[in-house]
């Protein structure tokens, strides 16, 4: 019995701590100057490398500004190239996976084939082939990480939208006469794209990973934008000298991709939970 | 000429005197230690023959020989199997190498070199004046695409052969810098039958008549040298007489400065270059490691303002922003005190170097401010940035991606101090093509980089009108602040046409002062060449020319 209720706090307690833990990031993306008063640009070039004190909790960096300070502000930074990635990546695939399951057979087969050739390429591969087209900064790296992994929710939808489209409430609603419009949006739409919600959440980490890789190198935010990718970038040089400039931007990318997936799996476990 | 200034150059004497104080020290660690530590490093004192070194190094070269195109990482390769027709010591002074002797005719166009007669290259082939001839005529073929050799004897003319060993070059026009451009590796000397390949195989296999032979260049990996047992005519610079000691060079590429370094301390290399400002100081403090380095002569490192455009257009506005970066504070910083400040035209250990130029450009806001008012840059817009006319004040600076992170984070500062007076400076990352591209537009505000060479006409090259073309073969042009002035190009042409040392330090000097009043540059810190080395190696030497690694005299004790 105690071990059951030890369970059940411990699978609580996880996702409570990463839901706290985005929501530090949620006020960190809104109003970064909530949790400090240091201006994120500042440099001072006397206090540079310095390490973790009471003063500066997680060092300073080359340029002698706060590490702690630019990370509560690159998180906007880096979480909105998440949030927007994934959103990219989202709107194309569902907008392929649409045409493709309502289109008839030939755009059925069209994407289908297009779906493979986007699988054929790894998705860093195919971000860098965007970046390197669309030029270096924030809206490229967007793009480039959007069109990089839409393959795979592409793939995703599609067979949701396969699945729902010969559902039979979709047939009753085509023998009332309803216009292809309303039955896309009344009932393909809400039941194709229910499973993304768990996958978008989940993704958001794996779009905060992609975009700082990109930004490590030195395709991301130009300088001196705090962007978590960068400043590991920056700080990789001074590894032996200063970890703290490595540990903590790597520190807050694994805990976001953790907290995201934790997260993720709890809301899937409750729809599951709700649906049987 | 002014002498250049090696940091921590060793030569034989300080070596000795090394060894001595080293085995004070270690007979005192004995006694106070209780014999806990073996002799630290005593060097025998007798150089030995064989052996490897392992050099790592953070760039590849695009081609190994010199001619073509003409970077630093060439130049390095270039040391270890080329040999040059005359050497320069470490006071400036030219001395004979391939060439004993030679004559320079009165106008200043012909000069007549005696050759030595006992050179063969790695080939077979023997070096004789049609070598030389074979040599000048490939740096200036449009086809080398040479644009550091090629651009330094734009006034070559041809090259006569009265006798096998005797080479008469002509010039177009007098150019007292020839023998000191000549002693650079960038003008070594390779066997005419290897030049007469194709470039790329050139490229890829050079001949020269040097201590070493490339034995093979495996591609983003390393390339291989081996000792030319026939080797029997080394510079006057070196500490010894027939073949290189060493067997082998294996001369790798490690990008990553942390990793360079690592390799370093646990052995792996034996010699790394461009020891990361990070690495100093441990380097410093490591007792099997020992540091070689020294200031290379030229323009130092800088960023170029383009005066073809706004808002570099205006003298004023260039001494602002010149004046509103903090470089100083800027290398403290970033180098951790280990880079002194240039702030001249010229690097300190350029010949002609003149020190009244090293503070024309000191960091002052205050005046970079009024400046900026009298220039009608007077609104500001919401973020504090100046405006004149409702057009904000902004600096485009394209920054390749393969700029070391040390530079970067420096312009970072500069882009916060400047902020402070008014500019908006955006840094523009971008890869090394698309960088290049920009430049060949002159679509910048300010270029970063940086020009090595033994002679004070570097400041015709960067600076003067004749440079403003692209140069023959090569993609860019060279002149990259597009400055154009009559008078600052007669200074110049005029220093070529006199070997009077006095007269040529007078021109260089009004050189000097002139480009520094327009204020065509920020300039950061003298280009160094910085190894850091196992304890084992020893004998390494710079070659005083461009202060370039050279292996001939280098020995391992294992």
């Amino acid at each position: 019995m105690t071990r059951l209720k030890r369970a059940i706090a411990l699978r609580e307690t996880g996702p409570a701590l990463a839901a706290f833990y985005l929501a530090i990031l949620l006020v960190a993306v809104i109003a970064p100057q909530v949790l400090t008063q240091t201006d994120p640009m500042a440099i001072a070039p006397r206090a540079a490398f310095a390490p973790p004190s009471l003063h500066h909790l997680f060092g300073t960096d080359e340029s002698g500004r706060d590490i702690l300070t630019r990370l509560i502000y690159g998180a906007r930074q880096s979480l909105l190239l998440g949030v927007s990635a994934i959103a990219l990546a989202l709107l194309i695939a569902t907008t392929l996976a649409l045409i493709g399951g309502l289109g008839g057979r030939m755009a059925e087969r069209g994407i289908r084939w297009l779906i493979d050739v986007m699988f054929a390429f790894p998705v860093l591969v195919l971000a860098l082939l965007c970046s390197a087209t669309l030029g270096s900064g924030i809206v490229p790296l967007v793009i480039a990480v959007g069109i990089g992994s839409a393959a795979g929710y592409t793939r995703l939808v599609f067979g949701q939208v396969l699945a729902v489209r010969d559902a039979p409430y979709v047939e009753a609603a085509r023998a009332l006469g309803h216009s292809p419009f309303k039955i896309i949006r009344r009932h393909i739409l809400p039941n194709a794209v229910r499973p993304l919600v768990v996958l978008a959440t989940m993704g958001v980490g794996q779009m905060v990973v992609w975009s700082a890789s990109l930004s490590f190198l030195g395709l991301g935010a130009p300088p001196p934008a705090a962007e978590w990718g960068t400043m590991l970038s920056m700080g990789r040089d001074y590894i032996a000298e200063a970890w703290w400039m490595t540990l903590f931007p790597g520190l807050a990318i694994v805990l976001t991709m953790l907290a995201t997936t934790v997260v993720g799996r709890a809301i899937q476990l409750r729809m599951d939970a709700g649906a049987s | 000429m002014s002498p250049s200034t090696p940091l921590f150059a060793q030569s034989r004497p300080r070596h000795v005197r090394g060894t001595i104080s080293c085995v004070v020290a270690c007979a005192a660690a004995v006694l106070l230690t209780g014999c806990r530590r073996e002799a630290h490093h005593v060097a025998p004192q007798t150089p030995v023959s064989g052996g490897t070194i392992v050099y790592a190094t953070d760039r590849e070269p695009v081609c190994l020989d010199p001619h073509v195109a003409g970077d630093m990482p060439q130049v390095f390769v270039a040391q270890q199997y080329l040999d040059s027709l005359v050497a320069m010591d470490d006071r400036g002074r030219i001395l004979p190498w391939l060439a004993t002797d030679w004559q320079i005719s009165d106008d200043g166009l012909s000069y007549t070199f005696h050759l030595r007669r006992d050179v063969t290259f790695t080939d077979g082939t023997r070096f004789d004046a049609q070598a030389v001839r074979a040599n000048l005529d490939h740096m200036v073929d449009p086809h080398t695409q040479s644009g550091t050799a090629g651009g330094y004897i734009r006034q070559y003319l041809r090259t006569d052969t009265p006798d096998d060993y005797t080479a008469v070059v002509h010039l177009k026009s007098p150019y007292a810098a020839f023998l000191e451009v000549l002693s650079q590796g960038f003008l070594g000397l390779e066997s005419p039958r290897a030049l007469a390949r194709p470039r790329d195989v050139n490229c890829q296999s050079p001949v020269g008549s040097g201590p070493f032979m490339v034995q093979r260049w495996d591609h983003q990996n390393d390339i291989v040298f081996v000792r030319n047992p026939a080797y029997n005519w080394g510079p006057p610079t070196a500490l010894h007489h027939g073949p290189a000691r060493l067997d082998r060079i294996e001369w790798r590429f490690v990008a990553e400065p942390s990793v360079r370094f690592a390799a370093l301390q646990a052995g792996e290399a034996d010699v790394i270059d461009s020891l990361p400002p990070e690495a100093e100081t441990p380097a410093q403090r490591n007792r099997d490691l020992w540091l070689l380095m020294a200031d290379r002569p030229g323009n130092p490192t800088n960023g170029t303002l383009n005066v073809r455009r706004a808002p570099f257009n205006d003298v004023r506005v260039r001494e602002a922003f010149v004046r509103s970066a903090d470089i100083p504070g800027a290398l403290g910083s970033v180098f951790f005190h280990h880079y002194r400040h240039a702030g001249g035209p010229l690097s300190p250990s350029t010949p002609f170097y003149d020190p009244a130029f090293e503070h024309v450009g000191d960091y002052d806001p205050a005046r970079a401010n009024a400046l900026l008012d009298a220039a009608g840059w007077t609104g500001r817009t919401a973020d504090g940035i100046r405006t004149r006319n409702g057009v904000p004040l902004i600096v485009h600076i394209p920054v390749r991606s393969s700029w070391p992170t040390a530079d970067r984070t420096l312009w970072e500062q500069v882009q916060a101090t400047a902020r402070a007076t008014g500019f908006q400076v955006l840094l523009e990352n971008s890869d090394d093509t698309s960088v290049l591209t920009r430049e060949q537009a002159w679509d910048y505000d300010v270029r970063l980089g940086y020009w090595n060479t033994d002679t004070a006409d570097v400041l015709r090259i960067i600076f003067s009108s004749a440079f403003l073309g692209p140069p023959t073969g090569h993609a860019n042009h060279q002149n990259a602040a597009g400055f154009s002035d009559p008078r600052f190009d007669r200074i110049v042409n005029d220093a070529l046409t006199t070997t009077d040392q006095d007269r040529r330090r007078e021109l260089y000097r009004q050189a000097q002062a002139a480009a520094a009043a327009q204020f065509l540059q920020i300039t950061t810190y003298p280009q160094t060449t910085r190894l850091a080395l196992s304890r084992s190696v020893h004998d390494v030497r710079l070659e005083p020319s461009l202060h370039v690694t050279t292996l001939y005299d280098a020995w391992v004790s294992r």
